[in-house]
């Protein structure tokens, strides 16, 4: 038997402040380097020194561990080293204007080309209006206006003179023109034509139709002349507007002389602005009617229109930064991870174009690291699929999500995809990484490096005075006061509550910040200079006291004997057993009496929480170990003949969780051996089917639980808890529970297998297998396999009365 | 300016037609309305030959744009000149409202030469596009290609002067007309003595700096259209502004000078 029973400085690991040489925390160099993470820290700088597709990172842990913190600050180090990533401009494709152009610009140049082009368009603004008010466009355009009119002056003159001679004129009528005779400079009336000789009207009507058919031979060959008029003054706008625009674009050409891409799109844009000259001549509207596309629009957003096809969307300039960025995206929704095109209302129509295109992180982020949070990632619609689309294709391809999912067929943008080079670092908890591991295939191909954050770290001398430095770091951080050594020392013990381990620290510095403000907090109530352990404690004891109305309610139903549970006496198939109730973000522990009643059956153990459907899993899974136990334990070569059933009574709600097993176990036995166990102790703890007490969580909360309700009844000296021997590492009870413990008013037991825990519980001893494989005479064992030995007898013999075919004859029940 | 030279113009005759001429005649009267403060009055002139010869069996009308070919017959000439009346009236009244000069319109039919329209109306001012409809060599005016082309401005306002009272009215004309179109102003001086014409432009000179107004002299060196081309320069004319009487438009005839100046002629009594 390995019964430990535990003295009182096993049950708290005590921090001593003496260890610290400092006074208050002022006194403390601030933290530089994370501690307690050393695996995350080097998977961080693996993960950032790799330089292969699909090593980005997921960052998993807990939330408050500082994985934000710690991935922030070594990307920062990181991308400080690295190179500026180039800009990127959106260009007007002018051939396909719904297909801007990427293009790819030093860092800083790309703000500088936009800056030109503006300048340019505004210079062309005041060029090309010069070029076609100069004397030389006026007198070319007249000179070609003027040889188009003599041509068609001298048409008309020699049908003019022709008709003349003959005494004909050629008159215009409203929709064009005829031959009329005429005398004395007057036409002649149908009246007087119808006087004149024959012949002679004979004569008028030849000649008419003669000068009619040259007339109509001039007509036809007008059109031919105009068309050539417009061509030559076509031809003439292309020459003067080049000659406007081509000094202007010469000079940007010297300026980017070692960008081809942007020679090309220069020589496009001088292409383009002498076909588009018009534009810049501030031509007023058609007096008769509304002719300009867009018409409505004013003047001014016209020319705006117009003038944005030269413009440079300076889409992601890094002007004025240093090394590679460093983003963090808050609200990762599609959008903002990959970019939209915004749209504008116009005339009751949406309008866009490339000078509307908005970058998304990735975009900001592209040549150095994004930081996202998985789950923020992973609740937005689409966006994790974009994200790996982006990663996996090293491009960002901006698509609105309407356009995605088909549900509009409007011509929308389809800017140039852009080359992608970065590094994503996802934060999540852990379970997430395991979620995505298991069920995405595309997952563990795009996140390679897993940096797992620890949420504790040994409390070893040394590192203890890093966390006194880590407190001292937090106060300065949170300007708080600064705490004394011994408010320091109770810091790190509560943090070792916290975890349920004496001997780890909990790192994690969202809990760690807010004891220490609440700490503070309570100095400042108590008017304490630095904050010392009395405010520690104090803000502990609130905490507590602010969440447990639900702890003190059962304790209050206990005590007034509306929940039964015993602490004094015995009692046969009855045990007190012990649970946790968490609620979030307070736990505390609750005595349940279990208890269990055996009868002959047909080897069945009843849960009847899981009869019920109140038993989670695991707890069923302690109740078949158990069974399985007992037939393993007691007649293995014969069948169980029992029927047991067991119950955490009064318990209405669900029961998870194998920590009780050992107690039902033990109430099982007590039964089976009708042998009362002594109600004044506890039991928690799992067993597995060797009989092996094995450890359990809550164990501190557990203790005290029950001791509350012993402290309230008054202690005995009789009463305590056991526990597993695994757990005793974990304990870190309340300073009462060790005094008591001290005082001899109360124990803690520690074992290790169920038989230890039999005659702690009975007073009466296990009992071990002889040579013989024989339980001695009285103990607990003997006792259980005798009654399980009659049982079996006894359903042998109504077996057997069955098979003789004797059904009248009535089963005689001892 | 003398009261007696502004007051005086109360009334203003324009013809109005399609042609660009016919525009420029209406735009120019039109504002020259607004600026004194007179009474507009538009004619669009139905040509009396138009009439006489519809109806000739042979006659054929050959349409401009389309080619097409048919027949002209009375009913439908009147048709198409009231059509083209009704057109003249509407620009007419959307100028006037435009500028809020009262205006009235009549269609008169008579022999559609300038001479004749002149003898018709007693205004003050007659102003005058395209009459004829005989076809001139400025027949296709209004179909010139559509290249777009730097807005037109009034190149320059050329007044002939001389030593009349409607020539001084004339000029007093020409000075409004220049300041509300922000456009030159060219005094074009006869023929004369020396002597005679440092009196007159003298004169001139002082007429123009009582309106505050810049001008440049030219003296014309004949009696014919040409020469006026040419006193008128490389600028051309825009508007050619002259006492009804003068004796330019007496030697060379006002049907000519339209036709041969292609500008809006505002006559001056």
């Amino acid at each position: 038997m390995t019964v430990k029973q535990l003295e009182a400085d096993r049950l708290y690991q005590r921090c001593d402040p003496e260890q610290f040489d400092f006074n208050t925390t002022e006194e403390v160099e601030n933290l530089s380097e994370v501690i307690g993470q050393p695996r995350a820290v080097d998977a961080v700088r693996f993960g950032l020194g790799i330089q292969h597709k699909g090593y980005n990172l997921f960052a998993l842990g807990p939330t408050g561990t500082g994985k934000h913190a710690l991935v922030q600050r070594y990307t920062t180090e990181h991308a400080a080293m690295a190179s500026l990533p180039p800009d990127w401009c959106y260009i007007n494709n002018f051939q396909q204007p719904h297909e801007p152009r990427a293009l790819r610009m030093p860092p800083g140049r790309g703000v500088e080309l936009e800056r030109n082009m503006e300048q340019l368009v505004e210079d062309l603004h005041h060029v090309i209006p010069t070029a076609f008010e100069s004397d030389e466009y006026r007198t070319r355009t007249q000179a070609i206006e003027e040889e188009h009119n003599e041509k068609r002056e001298k048409a008309l003159q020699r049908i003019q003179s022709t008709a003349e001679q003959k005494k004909i004129a050629l008159i215009q009528t409203p929709t064009g023109f005829t031959l009329a005779p005429m005398e004395k400079g007057e036409a002649l009336s149908p009246e007087e034509y119808e006087k004149l000789p024959e012949d002679e009207r004979k004569r008028i009507e030849k000649d008419t139709e003669e000068l009619h058919e040259q007339l109509r031979q001039m007509l036809l060959e007008v059109p031919n002349w105009q068309k050539e008029v417009r061509n030559r003054m076509s031809e003439l706008n292309r020459e003067i507007a080049a000659s406007a625009v081509v000094h202007l674009i010469d000079a940007l050409r010297e300026t980017y002389r070692d960008f081809p891409k942007v020679i090309k799109y220069l020589d496009e844009v001088a292409q383009d602005v002498i076909e588009n000259f018009r534009h810049f001549l501030h031509l007023e509207g058609e007096k008769h009617g509304m002719q300009f596309p867009g018409a409505g629009l004013a003047q001014d957003e016209r020319e705006m229109d117009m003038d944005m096809r030269y413009r440079i969307n300076a889409f992601m300039t890094h002007e004025g930064h240093d090394g590679a960025p460093v983003i963090y995206e808050d609200h990762p929704s599609y959008n903002n991870l990959i970019g939209r095109v915004e749209h504008r209302a116009e005339l009751g129509t949406l309008i866009t174009d490339f000078t509307m295109i908005r970058p998304g992180a990735l975009h900001r982020a592209n040549g150095g690291y994004l930081i996202l949070d998985a789950h923020k990632v992973l609740m937005q619609p689409f966006a994790w699929e974009s994200l790996k689309r982006a990663l996996q294709a090293e491009e960002i391809r901006i698509e609105s999500l309407a356009q995605l999912m088909s549900l509009i067929s409007t011509v929308s943008l389809e800017p140039e995809p852009i080359p992608l080079d970065i590094k994503v670092i996802l934060l999540g908890e852990p379970y997430l990484y395991y979620l995505l591991s298991n069920l995405d295939p595309e997952f563990n191909e795009l996140f390679k490096v897993a940096v797992d954050f620890d949420y504790r770290m040994d409390r070893s001398p040394e590192n203890q005075q890093l966390y006194a430095r880590l407190i001292g770091t937090l106060v300065r951080k949170e300007s708080l006061r600064h705490f004394d050594c011994s408010a320091v020392a109770r810091v790190i013990e509560y943090c070792a509550r916290r975890l349920e381990d004496s001997e780890k620290l909990l790192i994690h510095t969202h809990s760690l910040t807010d004891i220490l403000r609440e700490a503070d907090y309570w100095a400042t109530q108590h008017q304490h200079g630095t904050v010392t352990k009395d405010d520690v404690q104090h803000a502990i004891d609130a905490r507590i006291y602010r969440v447990d109305r639900i702890r003190e309610h059962l304790q209050e139903e206990i005590r007034r004997g509306t929940l039964l549970i015993d602490t004094a006496g015995t009692k046969a198939g009855q045990v007190n057993g012990l649970s946790v109730l968490d609620l979030g973000n307070f736990m505390f522990g609750r005595p349940s009496r279990i208890t269990a009643r055996v009868r002959m059956g047909d080897s069945n153990v009843v849960d009847i929480e899981r009869e019920v459907e109140l038993g989670g899993p695991i707890h069923s899974k302690g109740v078949f170990i158990l069974s399985a136990l007992l037939g393993a334990r007691y007649l293995p070569d014969r069948p169980l003949a029992f029927s047991a059933s067991l119950v955490f009574e009064q318990s209405y709600g669900e029961v998870e969780g194998d920590s009780a097993s050992a107690a039902e176990l033990y109430a099982l036995l007590s039964a089976l051996a009708d042998t009362p166990i002594h109600q004044s102790l506890a039991v928690t703890g799992s067993v597995n089917q060797q009989g092996e007490i094995q450890p359990i969580g809550g164990v501190n909360e557990k203790i005290e639980g029950f001791f509350d309700i012993c402290n309230v009844r008054g202690l005995t000296g009789e009463q305590g808890v056991i526990i597993p021997g695994a757990n005793i590492m974990h304990l870190m009870l309340r300073e009462d529970v060790c005094k008591a413990v001290e005082a001899g008013k109360f124990a803690i037991y520690a074992i290790d297998t169920i038989d230890d825990g039999i005659e702690l519980l009975t007073g009466i001893a296990a009992g071990e297998r002889d040579g013989q494989g024989v339980f001695p005479d009285g103990s607990v064992n003997r006792r259980v396999e005798d009654t399980l030995i009659r049982y079996a007898q006894t359903m042998q013999a109504y077996a057997s009365k069955g098979d003789q075919g004797n059904s009248t004859q009535q089963l005689v029940f001892p | 300016m003398p009261a007696a030279e502004h007051a005086a113009i109360r009334h203003i005759v324009t013809t109005v037609d399609a042609s660009e001429t016919g525009h420029r005649a209406l735009e120019t009267a039109v504002r020259l309305a607004a600026v004194m403060g007179a009474e507009l009055e538009g004619v669009f002139v139905e040509d009396i030959n138009l009439i006489r010869m519809s109806g000739l069996p042979f006659l054929r009308e050959v349409r401009v744009w389309s080619l097409a070919e048919e027949a002209i017959s009375a009913p439908r000439m009147q048709r198409e000149l009231r059509t083209l009346a009704r057109y003249a009236e509407r620009m007419l009244a959307q100028a006037a409202k435009k500028m809020g000069v009262p205006w009235s319109f009549q269609v008169w039919r008579g022999r559609a030469e300038a001479t004749s329209l002149s003898r018709a109306f007693s205004a003050d001012i007659l102003s005058l596009g395209r009459v004829s409809a005989l076809v001139s060599s400025r027949a296709w005016a209004t179909a010139r290609p559509r290249t777009r082309q730097p807005r037109e401005t009034v190149s320059s306002i050329c007044v002939l002067f001389s030593d009349s009272e409607q020539a001084i009215r004339a000029v007093t004309t020409a000075c409004f007309l220049a300041k509300d179109m922000d456009a030159p102003l060219n005094v074009i001086l006869p023929d004369i003595q020396a002597d005679k014409m440092i009196a007159l432009k003298e004169k001139a000179r002082i007429l123009l700096d009582a309106h505050e107004q810049p001008a440049r002299f030219v003296k014309i060196t004949g009696t014919d259209i040409q020469s006026l081309g040419q006193a008128a320069g490389l600028s051309g004319i825009s508007i050619l502004i002259t006492e009804a009487e003068h004796a330019l438009l007496q030697q060379a005839g006002l049907e000519r000078c339209l036709e041969a100046l292609f500008c809006p002629v505002l006559l001056v009594r």
